[in-house]
């Protein structure tokens, strides 16, 4: 008997682990999308990892799983805004449900953009590459990146909006599709 | 848009800014879509870095077995970081621990430059707040100190000011509260300020009915009549500015002054009168020794400015102060009351005229009151005969028959048997006579002349 519990445990985590897989990547960048401090971001990430564990055993394989985790971390963005505080730079509810669905929609293309993004990484020079490690990487802010390099404020902003820009071009150019903004 | 998505990004749009973007996202899924896309570049980014960051830990724990010794650093997975624990040498321990002995060495630094930074900085507020107290504090001290110089001569001068205020106000007040006279008599006066006491101060003093002498601590004595108003001064000076008074100077107190509106009379010895008519006209009369009469009018080309009148002679201003000429001879009829005898006889006269009496002479004394009893002994004397009213303006009822005196004197012969009629309705004063002999023995002196009653 515990050697049958232990394999429906081990089969039940490898079911989880490869799901959680599958969708993290899309969740990650819904959060992040909505909560802009990283630190906080992956604190919220791990707290719908475990809320997407805890309802596992409620989830049906035949559906997809995106949109059941998208919602979870819906909410899971809700909630941590409503403890910060509505802030007049943050999304209301409705625009966020708008746009887990807009993320359900069009999550193949994240492995895509990954993987392009990744050539696209590897072509910045050595300064910018350092600002956005330093953004990225170390979770600095504008003004400590500005302190640690002897810049001024804005042109950190300023390297670190083209370095985005470049990468989404480059991206594009990659896919060889172009992102239409009416 | 892109622009706004970027800023978005970045954590620095406006809250207008941030309003525009939703309603751009919301107006279709492709503008959804494309929002979503630039974030998932934004978080790829965001993981890659993390990738490499994880990457370059596992290189360094490797780094001293190349991928050529079977670790792919780019593929590495948290079994292959067990492998190289469980794979566990010397070599690899000593390195991870230095790496990390490295890592901790450069965040210490790194904390130990941030707290010396904020020292500094702490340190250079402290100065310069020291410095501005500093550059306060010396310009408190110095106006302090300039305010004290001055102040202090300011508060000397205060000092001095006060003393000699309070002195003058103490001499003053002891001056002015001093007894400088005495009301020593008075007959029917009738005050306006009644004196408070007999005790005079200096200040006014208005008589409007009677008599009142005055006695000066120098025993200079005034004898006032109404009406009449006047201030003293001292017991050397006093002014008159209405009506008249007589004053008797002894030789200690030569030097009185009586000033008035238009003059000033100063004794040189002698028993004077003042008085002042309507609009401040004086007239000065002296009965003994002499007195100096000066003007006060302030022109000095004008008249006499002053003379001195002797014995029996008089002077006077106009109301405007000039004198009118030299001193004049006395008249005898000259109306100063010079003693009380003199305002006794004054009120007999007066009583004379009131009680149509035309004189009472002699012996017998006209009393201006009723007595308050005629029993024997009440109103006694062996030296006058007292006459007083008994009833006035009376309409007799009926006849009267009896003796009926003419005026004039009186003889003792006089028949008094001699009647005539008053007839009824005629009005008339009745006065009674009364004589009450203090003793039998003591006669009326009926053999003096002048006992006559008139």
């Amino acid at each position: 008997m515990k050697k049958d519990s232990k394999d429906m445990d081990r089969q039940f985590k490898g079911q989880f682990a490869q799901q959680w897989t599958q969708v993290q990547p899309i969740v990650a960048s819904y959060v992040r999308s909505m909560i802009l401090s990283f630190h906080d971001a992956e604190d919220v990430i791990q707290e719908v990892a475990v809320a997407f564990a805890m309802s596992f055993e409620r989830y049906d394989p035949e559906r997809p799983s995106v949109p059941w985790v998208l919602s979870i971390a819906r909410h899971k963005v809700i909630d941590y805004i409503r403890a910060k505080g509505q802030a007049p730079t943050v999304f209301d509810e409705k625009t966020l449900e708008f746009l887990a669905r807009a993320y359900a929609s069009v999550q193949d293309e994240s492995q895509e953009i990954q993987e392009a993004l990744q050539g696209c990484m590897q072509r910045l020079n050595e300064r910018p590459r350092h600002v956005v490690n330093l953004r990225y990487m170390r979770d600095m802010s504008l003004t400590e990146i500005a302190q640690r390099l002897g810049m001024s404020n804005n042109a950190v902003y300023v390297m670190l909006h083209r370095v985005k820009d470049a990468q989404a071009e480059c991206v594009q150019r990659k896919l060889k599709i172009q992102w239409k903004i009416s | 848009m892109k622009n706004l998505i970027l800023r978005y990004l970045d954590g620095r749009l406006k809250p207008d800014q941030m309003q525009t973007l939703q309603d751009w996202i919301n107006v279709d899924e492709q503008n959804a879509r494309t929002f979503v896309r630039y974030c998932m570049v934004h978080s790829h980014m965001r993981s890659q870095c993390m990738e490499e960051d994880l990457r370059e830990s596992l290189t360094m724990f490797t780094e001293t077995d190349p991928p050529s010794a079977g670790v792919d650093a780019s593929s590495v997975s948290s079994e292959a970081i067990l492998g190289v624990r469980d794979a566990d040498s010397e070599a690899k321990v000593q390195r991870i621990r230095e790496f990390a002995e490295r890592e901790l060495q450069t965040y210490m630094d790194e904390q130990e430059r941030l707290r010396r930074e904020r020292q500094s900085e702490i340190l250079r507020r402290h100065n310069a707040w020291q410095e501005f107290r500093n550059r306060i504090n010396e310009r408190f001290t110095h106006l302090v100190y300039s305010l004290t110089a001055y102040s202090k001569l300011v508060l000397r001068a205060c000092i001095l000011i006060s003393v000699i205020l309070l002195l003058v106000l103490v001499i003053h007040g002891q001056y002015r509260q001093r007894v400088i006279a005495n009301l020593v008599e008075e007959m029917d006066a009738v005050w306006v300020t009644a004196p408070e006491t007999k005790a005079l101060r200096a200040g006014t003093l208005e008589l409007r009915q009677g008599f009142a002498e005055i006695q000066f601590s120098n025993q200079v004595t005034v004898l006032l009549e109404a009406p009449c108003r006047l201030d003293l001064h001292s017991p050397k000076k006093m002014s008159l500015y209405e009506g008249t008074l007589t004053a008797k100077v002894p030789k200690q107190a030569v030097g009185f002054t009586v000033k008035t509106a238009s003059s000033r009379v100063v004794d040189l010895g002698t028993e004077f009168g003042v008085r002042v008519g309507e609009g401040g006209k004086t007239q000065a009369a002296v009965f003994t020794g002499s007195l100096r009469f000066s003007s006060l009018h302030k022109s000095p080309t004008l008249g006499i400015k002053s003379l001195i009148v002797q014995q029996n002679q008089q002077a006077e201003t106009s109301a405007d102060g000039i004198l009118t000429g030299r001193a004049q001879p006395l008249p005898k009829n000259h109306g100063y009351l010079l003693s009380w005898q003199d305002v006794d006889d004054l009120k007999q006269r007066q009583l004379h005229e009131r009680l149509y009496l035309p004189q009472a002479t002699g012996q017998c004394r006209i009393l201006r009151e009723r007595p308050q009893s005629l029993q024997e002994g009440s109103l006694a004397s062996n030296e006058h005969i007292f006459v007083f009213l008994e009833r006035e303006d009376v309409q007799l009822p009926e006849d009267w028959v009896g003796p009926v005196i003419a005026p004039g004197p009186v003889a003792l012969e006089y028949p008094l048997t001699t009647s005539q009629t008053l007839s009824a309705g005629q009005r008339v004063d009745s006065y009674i006579v009364h004589f009450d002999p203090i003793s039998p023995a003591s006669s009326f002196n009926d053999t003096d002349p002048g006992s006559n009653g008139r």
